[in-house]
């Protein structure tokens, strides 16, 4: 009977699959939001919660974290986005290949990334006694947080980017370009704003990667207040002497994160609106 | 068996050994940091016995009644400045003042950490030493590591010019070859008590207390000092020695 009748919402579809989905859902939902929802709970009995999160200690730490992620974000993007570009439009061997290695640093554990690092950037390392000559010295630094973000964080952007470039059509740009549009205006206006939506979603990723950065940071960067202190070192530092003020810092990182994911998703939304 | 990272080679061949010497005996070791194993153990982990870096984190066990009897000093370990061969020539203890020079310490809430400050702050009281020697050492310092074995490793890599760390880390594979040891003068220095002790969810007493007896034989003993570790002191001096930390932490 069933069957000759519509049914309303997202069982409508008569796909057998449907309660193993909604059943895997529904574990799913319960494993993420348990501990998150643990995490809150214990937070918020912290009698010390408001002192933890305006401490001297969390705040510097906050904004060496936004400050870090937002410089790592704006290098990622302007170095990415036409890293990303090439790979989708070209068939060279060469680019075949450096493509597949994009996403080498994900299988890297973060704290061999940051042995790496130091092996690389170091004073001693392979072109630190050149950077050395230069007056530069990178381990301990705040920029060293950044070059740890950043190698962990690129290949979420790049393989975001090259996806939504990939989606758009190379047609459309050769129409836009026939009716004597630039190539330059034609990425601006054409291929930037129809492949957004996964621009916008490996951006909003590869910031998430990039504030939750702990291994490489803590080998490379080191772990100093207000300088290379970020907010998981504040967090892993807290959690050896005071556990409550360390889950209070926690929230902090995850509200603050949801915050920027939220606006991102928002912003993604409304790209797609506004095209379709 | 929970044990301080920086027991990790001492107790695997003491655990060997002591495996050796009792047929059908598996002792399974968890290192990691002494406060965060109390953490885990607070929270419902459980053990036989546990080995800890400073009497502070003993401390909290016995006030939250998780052990059994009283926990027993078996080895101790001191502080010492490693140094970057290329850092200068003949390095002394007031190099590390010099403005520019990159030295490592522990975190202050690990057990290392807060004996180095408390080492620093000996040496500024000493009259030997610049009046503000450890505010000038401190304002050195580029990173608080989470780990002391990680200074060692930073210094050996040659990323740091100094750092202050067990000797037991001074002297460990991988390190000692790379880098310069400075001992801190003898009364100035601090010298961490080990304590161990059978926990309250331990399921073989008996096998622990067997393994606390052959730590304090002199075979055991030994292989403590083999690491790098001192002879343990008799015990009446030390409960009082370990517990000096705990007040100095207020």
């Amino acid at each position: 009977m069933a069957n000759f009748q519509p049914m309303r919402g997202f069982l409508r579809t008569q796909n057998p699959w449907m309660p193993a989905g909604i059943a895997a859902t529904v574990v799913y939902v319960v494993f993420v939001g348990l501990p998150v929802l643990a995490l809150l709970i214990r937070a918020a009995q912290q009698e010390s919660f408001a002192d933890s999160l305006t401490s001297n200690i969390a705040l510097q730490a906050l904004r060496l974290s936004l400050i870090t992620s937002l410089v790592s974000m704006v290098v990622v993007v302007v170095l990415g986005t036409p890293f990303a570009l090439l790979l989708a439009r070209s068939d060279s061997r060469i680019l075949k290949a450096v493509d597949s290695l994009v996403e080498l640093p994900l299988v890297l554990p973060p704290v061999v990334v940051g042995v790496a690092m130091l092996m690389a950037f170091g004073r001693q390392g392979l072109i630190g006694p050149a950077l050395t000559n230069l007056g530069i010295t990178l381990p301990f630094t705040t920029v060293a947080v950044v070059f740890a973000q950043m190698f962990v964080a690129t290949p979420f952007y790049v393989r975001a980017a090259k996806l939504g470039f990939q989606s758009v059509a190379r047609d459309y740009e050769d129409v836009s370009q026939t009716l004597g549009v630039s190539p330059w205006r034609t990425f601006w206006k054409l291929t930037l704003p129809l492949a957004s939506p996964s621009i916008i979603g490996g951006l909003a990723l590869a910031w998430a990667r990039a504030i939750s950065e702990f291994g490489a940071t803590i080998m490379f960067a080191g772990n100093l207040t207000g300088r290379t202190q970020t907010m998981p070192l504040a967090i892993l530092s807290a959690m050896e002497s005071d556990l409550g003020s360390a889950l209070s810092l926690s929230v902090l990182l995850l509200i603050g994160s949801l915050a920027v994911l939220l606006v991102l998703g928002m912003f993604t939304r409304r790209q797609w609106q506004g095209r379709l | 068996m929970f044990a301080a990272s920086s027991l990790t080679d001492a107790f695997r061949d003491a655990a060997a050994a002591f495996e050796a010497e009792n047929p059908g005996v598996r002792i399974i070791l968890n290192f990691d940091g002494s406060q965060r194993l109390r953490t885990q153990l607070e929270h419902g982990a459980s053990a036989d016995l546990f080995a800890s870096a400073d009497w502070q984190q003993m401390d909290i066990l016995v006030g939250a009644g998780l052990v059994n009897w009283e926990p027993v000093n078996f080895t101790a370990n001191r502080l010492v400045v490693v140094v970057f061969p290329g850092f200068k020539q003949d390095p002394t203890l007031a190099d590390l003042t010099e403005p520019g020079s990159k030295v490592l310490i522990a975190q202050e809430t690990v057990p290392a950490g807060f004996y180095s400050r408390m080492m620093l702050a000996n040496l500024q009281a000493d009259s030997g030493y610049a009046p503000d020697y450890a505010d000038q050492v401190l304002a050195n310092v580029v990173s608080e590591e989470a780990n002391v074995r990680n200074v060692a490793q930073k210094v050996a890599l040659g990323e740091a010019d100094a750092g202050i760390v067990y000797q037991t880390d001074a002297g460990a594979p991988g390190i000692f070859q790379d880098v310069l040891v400075l001992p801190i003068p003898e009364p100035l220095n601090v010298i961490a008590a080990y304590p161990i002790v059978n926990l309250r969810d331990s399921t073989q007493q008996d096998l622990a207390q067997g393994f606390i007896e052959y730590l304090m034989s002199d075979e055991g003993q030994q292989v403590l000092r083999d690491h790098g570790f001192e002879k343990n002191q008799p015990t009446a001096a030390w409960p009082a020695a370990g517990r000096l930390f705990r007040v100095g932490n207020g």
